[in-house]
């Protein structure tokens, strides 16, 4: 019981960072969404450990805990793929940024001489 | 004929001046050589060094890599009218001598893009676990980017005004290398490889890419081409 309180206030917690983040436009309805339902979800898996199990068995998984375990690895590997092209666009942003200004840099001396 | 030397450099104060002093002023078939050195963020004095000499000079504040680098000499140039481009490593790696015989095929009009080659010459001053990683990079090469090479990470390269404009450098690391191959098929630019003798010294050595570094250049280019 104490894991499932501990649990919840961290879910209250997160949920509360959400709704600031929504509230201050640094997340879109989209996002909003997704967190809520998401950490929504884990509330109910949390107090109603059921529902896992009749979803498990209706993707073909014998336990709740493992259909769980499972789409968790899947969803990490999805959420660390994300975060790879998201790193790569902004390092590819910050080498244009450092050669246009190498480059108008140079032609400001060019221009001097 | 305007030709353009494209030096990336990052912490090569001990090497650059040398390279720099060998560069060829003349060369036949040419009105007139710049050198561009791209300074990659060097924490050591390789801009005090490159700025003693008649040389162009491009910082950048940070380190972002040598395919980022050429890009942004290769871009600068271009600016500037270059007809040809020549590409070489600051680490004194590559025969200056040889850049004749590199723009050789561009000024003859025969080719677009010319490729230096380890291969093509005598291989026994290459340590034979580079030469196996970089004969898998070519058999890779050739599956991945259905090019015929024999000596894909070789940084010193010519290519003509058209086909330096129409080759895309997205890769900021070493990459590159494969990048461009990629984009020779991709443009079908005509492409041709002149054999080169690559020095290998101590110095050398700790400057280029360890043979484990390969694989992970191999691993960036995939993960690249699924991605992009």
């Amino acid at each position: 019981m104490i894991i499932k309180i501990l649990v919840t206030m961290f879910v209250a917690f997160v949920l509360s960072r959400v709704i600031f983040r929504y509230r201050d436009g640094s997340m879109g309805v989209a996002g909003f969404l997704i967190w809520t339902l998401l950490w929504l979800g884990v509330e109910v898996f949390l107090w109603v450990p059921q529902v896992s199990d009749l979803f498990a068995h209706k993707i073909g998984i014998g336990r709740g805990v493992d259909a769980l375990v499972y789409i968790s690895i899947i969803a990490l590997f999805y959420g660390a793929f994300k975060l790879y092209i998201k790193l790569e666009s902004v390092e590819h942003d910050l080498t244009k940024f450092v050669r246009n200004l190498a480059i108008k840099d140079r032609e400001a001396k060019d221009h001097k001489q | 004929m305007k030709l353009a030397i494209v030096i990336p450099a990052f912490n090569e104060e001990r090497v650059i001046g040398s390279v720099l002093k060998q560069l060829p002023r003349k060369l036949p078939g040419i009105d007139s050589v710049d050198t561009v050195v791209v300074n990659d963020g060097s924490t050591d004095n390789t801009e005090k060094v490159v700025n003693s000499f008649d040389v162009i000079i491009l910082n950048h504040i940070i380190n972002r890599g040598q395919g980022a680098a050429l890009k942004t000499g290769i871009e600068y140039v271009l600016q500037h009218d270059a007809d040809i481009i020549v590409t070489l490593d600051a680490d004194g790696q590559h025969p200056v001598d040889d850049i004749e015989h590199l723009i050789a095929p561009i000024l003859a009009g025969t080719h677009d893009v010319v490729l230096g080659s380890r291969f093509l010459k005598d291989e026994s001053n290459i340590p034979p676990l580079r030469r196996g990683v970089l004969k898998l990079g070519v058999i890779f090469t050739r599956i991945l980017s259905r090019i015929k090479v024999t000596d894909t990470h070789n940084g010193f390269r010519a290519f003509s005004q058209d086909a330096a404009s129409k080759i895309k450098i997205v890769q900021d690391r070493m990459a590159h290398a494969s990048e461009i191959l990629d984009e020779i098929v991709l443009n079908k630019l005509r492409y041709t490889e002149v054999p080169v003798t690559i020095t290998y010294n101590a110095y050398s050595r700790t400057k280029g890419q360890s043979s484990f570094a390969m694989f992970k250049i191999a691993m960036k280019f995939i993960i690249a081409k699924i991605t992009h």
